[in-house]
């Protein structure tokens, strides 16, 4: 379903990181070559500054390549950005909602945005907030809702065009232990046939819990696709907490 | 671009800054300086109207001019005073009039504006003048018809330049769209530092460009609600001005202010509305540049106040009545604006210049707005760090 090829991004650096570093641009993503199919959850990890955010921020189109092709369904993303949008769900730290608006003002808002009738748009939301449970949020303002309920209502905005590939960096980032879980079991929920869900975390229980494969990215490059147990078994260590460590320590060796 | 548009409506309405700064502001704003400066004017018209003004007479002037004197209510003659010049810088006396060969000299105080007396005293003499020139002529046996039609031209021209519907029109002509300009710039600066920076500073500018929408979309819906909320602003200033006018109108019965204020007539005011909107257009346009370039809320505020610079020195430069409209300062955008209306104001206006004017301002519009297309294109602005 997805599939990348040598991907690699840079940043152009402004004046005072040039004169800091010594160099005019650097590469946050080198040469990744991944492909994944649908009906599976995966987890991204790595360490921070690892390139996690800017590969996902790719795959949506936010950021343009500067090396390499990202297809979707075999399609380049960049061929028809629109068409690619709408099928992509992303959320971020920084994918907010408006604050001012309601909760069901922002998820039509958005809707419309995707092109959607307003009798569907209606159906949606009581789909979403009857599955996720925040049909008592619907009409309270962003601004008072609690962060959990902010995080659901974010990826209920991020699942209201019924995308087929859901990407959510660190959903789980700032909520406490019982909105996580919320958050977990609605992500949990959006596996099925046709989609592919990736998500990056830091929190390995969750990849523990969640993740049908992993995904570990370190200094720009991909150093390990496959499935967890494949994971543990690779670097040599009998848990996925060893196996994370002895990962980022092969890396920054090498 | 209406789904962004009700989008951005429905955010601003909801924020009480927006409102104040737009909504409020106008309408409580002008009807207080109108309070002002009517209390002003009406001070300086009282005092210039009752008071009994004194002069003196440095030594004997003809009799004719004597009698002239006499005749005005509003002067009264004091006895000659070696000092007079400084009591008239004093104010004791308003001025001072001496006469030698065939020469009149008025002494008075030129900082002092209320109590000025030159345009009266120079009126007087030029009557004086023309009596005499009458007599001159009933020397040379002309007929007195033959002279009052040669003598009235120069006489109507005189109290036509000096007509007070004038200047008061050249100065509410250009205070009311200065004025207006200066409320729809403060409006525009904080609509689109809330609705261009402050999309990237509470992050949701990402969540915005995931959408399958174009750029454009969004960029126009952004800059029309800009522009009817500035626009929204300078309507209810005119709005409470006029019926702030109207009020006083009936309040004050001072001839020279019923006559400045029936500048304030409703095709006036029409017009003035009118005009207003593509001047909006002009400035939502550039503050919606100015705030995409920024990253935040603040920067964007500051970019807005030196964007209200740029507005506010030539809408000034207007307001003193300096430049006219004309062939070259049609193509000045957004003043061009402002002096048409002037020439509207004065009746003098031509409707063919609009064309023009239009033009010129919307080729601005378009090109700030492709500015502002190719920063919101640019993912080092949109996604800074
Ligand atoms: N717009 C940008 N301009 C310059 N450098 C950038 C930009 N975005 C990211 N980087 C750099 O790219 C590298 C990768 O950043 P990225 O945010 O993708 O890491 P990450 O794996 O998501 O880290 P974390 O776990 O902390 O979220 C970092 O070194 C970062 O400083
Ligand atoms: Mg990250």
């Amino acid at each position: 379903m997805l599939e990348i090829n040598h991907l690699s991004k840079s940043f152009k650096l402004n004046r005072k990181q040039k004169k800091q570093q010594g160099v005019n641009e650097v590469f946050a993503v080198k040469n990744i070559n991944l492909k994944l199919g649908t009906n599976q959850i995966v987890a991204m990890i790595g360490s921070n500054g690892a390139g996690k955010s800017t590969i996902l921020r790719l795959l949506t189109g936010l950021l343009i390549p500067t090396v390499g092709t990202i297809k979707i369904n075999g399609v380049n993303i960049l061929e028809d950005l629109n068409a690619t949008r709408a099928q992509i769900g992303f959320v971020s730290d920084n994918t907010q909602l408006y604050h001012r608006l309601t909760v069901r003002e922002n998820l039509t808002f958005f809707a419309k945005l995707y092109k959607m009738q307003d009798s569907d748009i209606k159906q949606r939301i009581k789909e979403l907030s009857q599955s996720m449970q925040f049909d008592d949020f619907l009409d309270k303002k962003i601004n008072d809702c609690s962060t959990g309920m902010q995080q659901k209502t974010n990826i209920a905005r991020a699942l209201i065009h019924s995308p087929t590939l859901l990407i959510l960096d660190e959903p789980t980032s700032g909520l406490d232990i019982k909105a996580a879980q919320t958050a977990l079991k609605i992500i949990k929920a959006q596996k099925n046939e046709n989609s592919l869900v990736l998500f990056s975390t830091h929190h390995l229980h969750e990849v523990e819990t969640l993740a049908d494969h992993i995904v570990a990215i370190e200094q720009g490059q991909c150093v390990f696709s496959g499935t967890p147990n494949e994971f543990t078994a690779f670097f040599k260590a009998d848990s996925l907490y060893q196996a994370a460590l002895n990962c980022v320590n092969n890396s920054t060796v090498n | 671009m209406w789904i962004q548009f009700t989008k951005e409506m429905l955010e601003l309405f909801r924020d009480k800054k927006n409102l104040l700064l737009t909504i409020l502001m106008p309408i409580v704003l002008m009807p207080l300086m109108m309070i002002g400066s009517i209390l002003l004017i009406e001070n300086v018209a009282k005092t210039e109207i009752d008071k009994v003004k004194y002069y003196i007479l440095v030594n004997e002037i003809p009799t004719q001019m004597q009698l002239a004197l006499d005749d005005n209510s509003s002067l009264a003659v004091k006895d000659f005073d070696p000092d007079f010049k400084q009591l008239i810088k004093d104010g004791d006396i308003s001025f001072a009039l001496a006469f030698n060969d065939n020469e009149y000299e008025v002494f008075y105080n030129g900082s002092d504006f209320i109590n000025n007396n030159q345009a009266m005293i120079s009126d007087i003499i030029d009557e004086q003048n023309i009596e005499f020139r009458i007599s001159e002529l009933l020397k040379l046996g002309l007929s007195e018809t033959e002279q009052t039609s040669l003598l009235t031209h120069i006489k109507f021209k005189q109290t036509d330049l000096a007509s007070i519907e004038q200047i008061s029109t050249k100065a509410i002509g250009g205070l009311l769209p200065f004025l207006a300009i200066i409320l729809m710039a403060v409006s525009a600066i904080a609509t689109s530092s809330d609705i261009c920076a402050g999309e990237k500073e509470r992050q949701t500018m990402e969540t915005l460009m995931l959408s399958p929408n174009s750029i454009l979309n969004t960029l126009m819906g952004k800059w029309f609600a800009v522009t009817v909320f500035s626009l929204i602003s300078g309507f209810l200033m005119l709005l409470s001005f006029s019926v702030g006018i109207t009020v006083f109108k009936s309040m004050i019965d001072i001839a020279e202010v019923q006559k400045i204020f029936s500048i304030m007539n409703m095709p006036n005011i029409l017009m003035t509305m009118l005009i207003l909107i593509p001047a909006s257009g002009i400035i939502s346009s550039l503050l919606i540049a100015t705030s995409t370039i920024a990253s935040s809320f603040k920067e964007a505020q500051s970019y807005g106040s030196i964007a209200l610079m740029l507005i506010m020195l030539p809408q000034g430069v207007v307001m003193t009545g300096i430049i006219e409209i004309s062939n070259q300062s049609i193509f000045y955008p957004l003043i061009n604006l402002s002096l048409w209306l002037q020439s509207f104001f004065n009746q003098s206006a031509q409707f063919s210049l609009l064309i023009p004017i239009i033009l010129v301002n919307l080729v601005l519009i378009s090109s700030l707005l492709t500015i502002a297309y190719s920063l919101y294109k640019s993912e080092r602005i949109i996604f800074k760090q």
